[in-house]
């Protein structure tokens, strides 16, 4: 899923002051996982703002909806006429979401109220943690299921660096290294031996770095 | 002969090398090289030019060793893979190359996130390059000197001379894929090894014990890393903090209780590369005095190591 | 008016509203856990003066978890509140008493507020006539 975290709350105040009719649209999918974005986000964020526009005896009205997946612009739709009738959208969903607003919307100043950070997992309790980099070249299967690109700091194929101490990444504590983790496990299912092999170089022209992507699918026309 | 460069030569002639090292400054100037160059000439074969080491942005490595060939001094050029692409890589390879450099030290580098430390603001905001990984650029180097081909597959024209070192943490975490390690960089082409610093003789003699066994010492030199300590405070710091470095409590404890720590420091280097010279397999030591290059020429004497062989003008 | 919010849990008291002074408005609940924090922000865009949770022995929740909810719900609706500038002491959790004693912590938190307001940490003017579009 998609991780995100709610902006600083003055970010957003400074961001949205001018306007008089503000929408806060959420979206009930990764966000709402991860507690930044979904119905309970929307109505808490629209609270907020309330108590923090009335205390600068500004009159404002704020405005609440959440879409399944704010991604999905059918799923807009049935939002879209309390949207128009608003000055200014503040988007809770991941920047996708934001984007599908401002194209759906493009009268109407859209402004995140977000910070997208990772694709990630919820790992434990209270914890989501990073986990895939969408390198367009999955290699998962070569170690043991722990991804060197999103994983190590420096994605390393062929690690580990000679920064890791006690098992954590030199960058912090809170980060455990990919590499001894992915040895650990090779390790106990006895295909250590496996890692003498050498991962040769990523070709970065299926990530990000050869340009935006996209995929195209006839078969899932309507 | 690969590169024919000093250290190289030296290394085939069976003797037992020593290499220092040589940090840049954080400016333009030349005579920081140029005096670190009176300090140091001589008393060691070849000397590493780091390459904006902890992320500290320098003089870069390629220009540090150009002015120390100027000077006299054989670089051994550092390049990291935290800053430079592939394709930034091996256009400064040709570069140095051009310019005379024979050695260079493949290693991954301290995350960018090390330069914001003590009074230094850094860049922790720059861009993780890492497009490669210190094991694939051993081998890409080793691709252009022997196979005359860039890592895509064009071809390059004329030789690119070089002489390729990898790093090695035999007790970094975890130990016991350390040898492992060493033994891709080896296979991918590193000529030379140079060790994080050692002063656990026991824990290390039993790192290379494992590394013979795989016949690793034979493929490649392994040079012993010497740091040199300046008092306990940096050895307790080091024992606690640097990845892979090891510091016995009893020697933590002979610093503590020395009269003067600098003087010891100087006495459990040299005992240090004594006791490294009998372990089979090392063919030299890589001293590093931090912040301290003036008492390399002691070192090296009370060591033993002086004068350094004379290489004839082919 | 100002008032004081105060949400009860049944086992504190039981079910018959305990507090008669009109500067309070008593909601009964099944259990403590019930209160979300929109609640208690909801309570201070309408202007008024403080929320006061009265809660069960965290073990003797017959819930059994839903005490220990109820207060992981005031920490973070307090985050939020001091995030727009009301002080997060104008939320006040009281565990479980005889309802004499409850009433004179009421009375304290009371004083409490006023305190508050004394010192420059008003809450926010009466915004009941909010409107949602």
């Amino acid at each position: 899923m998609i991780v995100a975290q709610r902006k600083p709350l003055s970010e957003i105040i400074t961001k949205m002051e001018a306007y008089k009719k503000i929408i806060v649209a959420g979206c009930e999918t990764c966000v709402a996982e991860c507690h930044a974005g979904g119905r309970k986000e929307v109505e808490l964020l629209a609270s907020q703002l309330r108590i923090a526009f009335s205390q600068k005896m500004a009159p404002v009205e704020i405005a609440e909806c959440c879409i399944e997946r704010q991604c999905e612009p059918e799923m807009i739709e049935p939002c879209s006429e309390q949207i128009m009738a608003q000055e200014a959208v503040l988007s809770i969903a991941c920047g996708i979401g934001v984007q599908q607003m401002a194209e759906r919307f493009p009268n109407l100043p859209v402004f995140p109220g977000l910070n997208t950070t990772f694709l990630g997992t919820h790992a434990k309790p209270t914890q989501w943690e990073e986990r895939c980099a969408g390198c367009g070249n999955c290699v998962l299967d070569l170690t043991a299921g722990i991804c060197p690109i999103a994983r190590c700091s420096k994605s390393l194929l062929n690690g580990p660096c000679g920064g890791a101490q006690d098992g954590k990444c030199e960058v912090s504590d809170d980060i455990p290294c990919a590499w001894a983790e992915i040895v650990e496990r090779m390790t106990k299912c006895g295909k250590r031996d496996q890692l003498r092999q050498i991962i040769p170089c990523k070709e970065w022209n299926t990530a990000r770095d050869g340009g935006p992507r996209r995929l195209i699918h006839e078969e899932a026309a309507p | 002969m690969k590169s024919g460069s000093r250290l190289e030569q030296l290394l085939a002639r069976g003797e037992f090398v020593v290499t220092a090292e040589l940090g840049p400054p954080m400016s333009a100037d030349v005579e920081v090289i140029a005096k670190k160059a009176e300090l140091l000439r001589h008393t060691a074969d070849a000397f590493n030019v780091t390459d904006n080491q902890t992320a500290v942005v320098r003089m870069s490595s390629i220009a540090a060793s150009v002015l120390c060939l100027k000077s006299g001094l054989e670089p051994i050029m550092q390049m990291v893979c935290r800053d430079r692409n592939r394709i930034a890589m091996q256009s400064d390879i040709l570069g140095a190359v051009a310019l005379g450099i024979r050695n260079c030290l493949c290693i991954s580098g301290d995350h960018q996130s090390f330069g914001r430390a003590g009074k230094l603001l850094g860049h922790p905001g720059a861009k993780n390059v890492y497009d490669i990984d210190s094991i694939n650029q051993i081998r890409m180097f080793r691709q252009l000197r022997d196979e005359g081909k860039f890592q895509g597959g064009d071809p390059v024209k004329g030789q690119v001379p070089l002489f390729i070192g990898a790093a090695w943490t035999p007790l970094g975490d975890p130990v016991d894929f350390r040898v492992i390690r060493l033994g891709k960089k080896i296979a991918a082409g590193a000529d030379f090894v140079q060790t994080q610093g050692v002063y656990d003789i026991e824990r290390f003699a039993d790192a290379m014990k494992k590394a013979r066994a795989e016949g690793l010492h034979e493929k490649t030199a392994i040079l012993a890393g010497i740091i040199v300590p300046k008092s306990a405070g940096m050895l307790k710091y080091m024992n606690n903090s640097v990845a892979g470095v090891s510091v016995p409590e009893a020697l933590i404890r002979r610093m503590s209780e020395a009269a003067d720590q600098k003087a010891e420091g100087v006495a459990i280097a040299v005992e240090l590369i004594r006791d490294i010279r009998k372990i089979e397999g090392i063919r030299g030591v890589h001293i590093q005095p931090v912040e301290w290059e003036s008492i390399m020429r002691t070192i090296s004497d009370k060591a033993g190591l002086l004068p350094r062989p004379e290489i004839p003008d082919a | 008016m100002k008032h004081i919010i105060v949400y009860r849990c049944q086992q504190c008291g039981g079910r018959q509203k305990l507090f008669k002074e009109n500067w309070v408005r008593e909601f009964v609940l099944t259990c403590a856990g019930q209160l979300e924090p929109i609640h208690i922000l909801r309570a201070f865009e309408d202007g008024e003066f403080g929320v006061c949770l009265m809660h069960c022995e965290p073990g003797a929740c017959r819930t059994l978890a839903g005490c220990q909810a109820a207060i992981r719900h005031v920490k973070y609706a307090r985050q939020l509140l001091e995030e727009v500038g009301i002080h997060p002491e104008r939320v006040k959790t009281i565990c479980c008493q005889p309802a004499g004693d409850l009433h004179m912590e009421l009375n304290l938190f009371l004083d409490h507020l006023k305190h508050l307001d004394g010192h420059g940490s008003a809450p926010a003017p009466d915004v009941s006539e909010r409107k949602k579009a």
